[in-house]
């Protein structure tokens, strides 16, 4: 456990690290809704840019981001695939899939493109926001931007929490594969029975990791319905301001952009 | 002095287990700037004690409390937790569990925030609480990455921060290598000296702590048994021994001494104290009679064949994340022995070990065991050649019964069920565990649990056995009955592989010591001649045993005499006086 990462933080000092906490999750929010504003692949593209620019000023490694949006792109691409064989009918067909006789039609194409576009650029913002801020400043952020602190505090020990229990996780298959335990190995009920094996140390491990901290979070005076000082209270600059205002600016022309009908693939479907 | 603790006819029950009293009509009077040390074997009522030190009883864990505790001027049933917080600072035994802030800084100021003190304030006192500590510098570390003992001493430091009365330490060096131990209770002792600060320290191991002590207080089964200066506690060390609490290694030296009609005194708490009692002696014996060193009995006795069961040949580890683990680390391990790592933590032990079960492949180099290349085989393969306890049972119990639990690594194994069953059984009787058969393990003691997890891998019938830490958490009895057991497969003829810290216990069953530092084998042989290394010990953190220094000091007045364990130090001082 000793070397366990607890939370996904990589410091530094980049001109991203650097923006208030607020801006960022701001930013998050503004992704989240421009990313419903537009289906069209190639609009969703542009929202997506912003979060490799993010990236960049972050000074973040590829690798890292990628490594840790994994999930994101692999639900996107899947996403993408679903949503071709849903619209098989809807549109022209571009080819047609062998054995199954199913065709891919150019909005079953676009639309699907589209919609993983919107994953990949969710995920991909919040592991970039997530890089970038640490788990303090973000719950500080969240605290001032009127989320109540029980709230922000679960968010921040969930983070805090996840890489500890994977740590667990790692140590209690290692413990069961030195018993001889092949998880990957024999029929789907014979590896569902071996899966307890791990399962069930790993919630008990959970819920006494969670029930220790707890109490040495009570030993500390805590208390979620108490006031209490925020050391890091965040305070905006010039840059955040440019910021906000350029996302407020983008977001009210997508808008007004969309409600002309520019900016969708499929009339009617989002 | 005033009053700082006082506790009066306290008697507490578990919600749930109302019948079942853990602490029994308690009186203790703990006065400003005193350092109590409270000592017990596991389920005395120890860290109990400690909840309601802080109010986490009854505020917190509910339960039935009789009887009144006034802590830091303040009634705890009547104080909330958060006003109890200011004034009682807690520590746990294991640091993880209370890291709540992801850099020192953060994690010192958590409390802090929640006092709800102006951030000026928080700032100025979380750098006192550090440079206190010893961690200035370090503010904006993880403390995940930190050593064991550093990671202790932020939670000290963050108990420290709010400026509390009491501090309250349950435990907290029972997870630590040597150097981590030595670093916290250098900082116990610190505050408690220099500060004045009043101290409840509950420990198992009494080596390092006794010494520092105004007051020791034993508890068994929820009752105060004895409450006096270390040197009177001591002084009854048959009450102790029957409590199965580990005395420090010259009091129990010392009172073998009593018995041999060696020793008029009363038993020292110190190396120091027992030398300054013992010279007059030595001298007295010296100018009397010549005195030629008898032989004195080895620990373990030598193993005679030096089959090699696992050769480990110029091994690296990198982990993924880069990490050098392991840098050319070659040795073998010998058929019949018991061979016993010591190093600090993250000096590679565990890696090492891992790698003779097939859980980690080197980088670089590689593995026989018997004959038989890591890389080739699986885990699974190499599960009835060498069996891996893991430190902790819980990271491996999950079955309904002790007997499904047993039958786990046989049946992945792919024995017929008859065989299993008779393998389930024989292993029981073998522990003398025969009466849990069929109960759930979960609700098992931690000596138990411990040596049913032993079983679940001894039935796989490995010819050797690994044990990482197996006394981590554990009190002297529950110790003592594991190494019993040790010794009794060993001298069956197993092969047996310790990772540990306690070196003192080690001396006493292991064949060959080994000493890593920096992912590399430093010394390695027999005790004897390992603790000869001082220089060498000392920089890979490992501290010799009391007895041993005991013998380095006779030996720089004259007497050569080489010994490591109680028996050996007894035996050679007979011989002297």
């Amino acid at each position: 456990m000793a070397n366990i990462k607890v939370d996904f933080f990589q410091g530094g000092n980049s001109p991203v690290t650097r923006l208030d906490a607020r801006t960022k999750l701001l930013y998050v929010g503004w992704v989240f809704i421009m990313i419903m504003v537009f289906s069209h692949p190639a609009l969703q593209a542009l929202t997506f840019t912003t979060v490799l620019a993010m990236i960049i000023a972050g000074h973040l490694s590829w690798r890292q981001v990628f490594h840790s949006s994994r999930l994101g792109i692999y639900v996107g691409l899947f996403s993408w695939l679903l949503w071709t064989i849903f619209l098989h009918n809807t549109g022209h067909p571009l080819v047609t899939v062998p054995i199954l006789s199913w065709q891919i039609t150019d909005m079953g194409f676009m639309y699907g493109l589209g919609v993983a576009f919107r994953i990949f650029t969710l995920f991909f913002a919040f592991i970039a926001v997530a890089m970038t801020t640490s788990t303090r400043d973000l719950i500080a952020g969240l605290y001032y931007l009127r989320v109540p602190f029980a709230f922000s505090f679960v968010i921040g020990i969930i983070l805090r929490l996840i890489p500890h229990f994977l740590a667990e996780h790692e140590t209690i298959v290692e413990a069961q594969k030195s018993r001889a335990c092949e998880f990957d190995k024999g029929g789907l009920w014979s590896r569902f029975k071996k899966h307890t094996a791990y399962v069930i140390p790993l919630c008990l491990r959970s819920l006494k990791i969670v029930s220790d901290m707890s109490v040495a979070m009570e030993s500390r005076a805590f208390d979620p319905n108490r006031p209490r000082t925020i050391i890091n209270r965040p305070s905006f600059r010039t840059i955040d301001y440019i910021l906000l205002a350029v996302m407020f600016v983008w977001l009210g022309a997508a808008v007004t952009l969309r409600l002309h009908g520019y900016g969708g693939v499929i009339p009617g479907l989002l | 002095m005033n009053t700082v603790i006082e506790l009066s006819g306290i008697s507490y029950s578990y919600r749930g287990r109302e019948d079942q009293p853990v602490l029994n009509d308690i009186n203790l009077k703990v006065e400003r700037g005193e350092f109590i040390v409270v000592t017990g074997r596991t389920g005395s009522g120890k860290s109990t004690l400690c909840y309601i030190l802080n109010g986490l009883i009854p505020h917190f864990f509910g339960g039935i409390l009789k009887g009144t505790a006034q802590v830091a001027g303040l009634e705890v049933a009547a104080a909330t937790i958060a006003d109890l917080a200011s004034r009682v600072g807690i520590v746990f035994q294991n640091a993880e569990s209370q890291l709540v802030g992801l850099t020192v800084e953060e994690d010192v100021q958590f409390g802090l925030e929640n006092l709800c003190l102006p951030s000026t304030a928080i700032l100025e006192r979380s750098r006192w609480a550090m440079a206190v500590t010893g961690l200035t510098g370090l503010e904006g570390r993880s403390p995940w990455r930190l050593s064991g003992g550093q990671k202790q001493r932020t939670v000290i430091a963050a108990a420290l921060a709010m400026q509390p009365e009491v501090l309250v330490l349950d435990n907290p060096t029972a997870e630590l290598d040597p150097l981590g131990k030595a670093e916290v209770l250098a900082v116990i002792q610190r505050l408690n000296q220099e500060m004045g600060l009043t101290i409840v320290l509950c420990e198992q191991d009494l080596e390092q702590s006794a010494p520092l002590a105004d007051r020791i207080v034993v508890l068994d089964a929820g009752r105060i048994i004895s409450d006096d200066r270390p040197e009177i506690v001591f002084d009854n060390a048959e009450l102790l021994q029957k409590l199965g609490i580990r005395m420090p290694q010259v009091t129990d030296l010392a009172r073998r001494l009593r018995i041999g009609g060696k020793w008029d005194r009363p038993l020292p708490v110190s190396l120091p104290g027992f030398l300054s009692d013992l010279s007059p002696k030595i001298q007295l014996a010296a100018s009397s009679v010549y005195y030629a060193a008898e032989p004195v009995p080895k620990a373990a006795e030598q193993v005679e064949t030096k089959t090699a069961k696992i050769v480990v040949d110029n091994v690296s580890f990198v982990y993924p994340d880069g990490k050098k683990a392991l840098d050319g680390v070659s040795l073998q391990v010998f058929q019949g022995e018991i061979l016993a790592i010591f190093g600090h933590n993250g000096s590679g032990k565990t890696t090492l070990a891992k790698h003779f079960n097939g859980l980690l492949r080197p980088t670089k180099g590689g593995v026989l065991v018997e004959g038989t290349d890591t890389k080739s085989v699986s885990v699974s393969q190499l599960a009835n050649k060498v069996g891996y306890v893991f430190q902790n049972p819980d990271h491996q119990i999950f079955a309904k019964t002790v007997a499904e639990e047993l039958s786990f690594g046989p049946r992945n194994l792919g024995w017929p069920e008859d065989r299993v069953q008779e393998a389930v059984d024989a292993i029981l009787v073998e522990l003398n565990l025969q009466s849990y058969r069929e109960k759930d393990p979960f609700f098992l003691g931690l000596a138990e649990r411990k040596l049913l997890a032993i079983a679940s891998i001894l039935i796989m019938k490995p010819q050797i056995l690994v044990l990482d830490e197996p006394a981590t958490g554990a009190d002297y009895t529950i110790n003592t009955r594991i190494i019993e057991y040790v010794r009794e497969l060993n001298r069956k003829g197993m092969t047996i592989v310790v990772i540990t810290h306690d070196v003192a216990a080690a001396a006493g069953y292991a064949h060959r010591l080994l000493v890593m530092k920096s992912g590399q084998v430093i010394l390695e042989g027999e005790p004897g001649l390992v603790f000869q290394q001082e220089e060498l010990l000392r920089q890979c953190y490992v501290d010799a045993p009391a007895v041993t220094k005991l013998g380095q000091e006779l030996s720089k007045r004259g007497w050569q005499s080489e010994m490591y364990t109680v028996e050996q130090a007894y035996a050679t001082l007979t011989g002297l006086l």
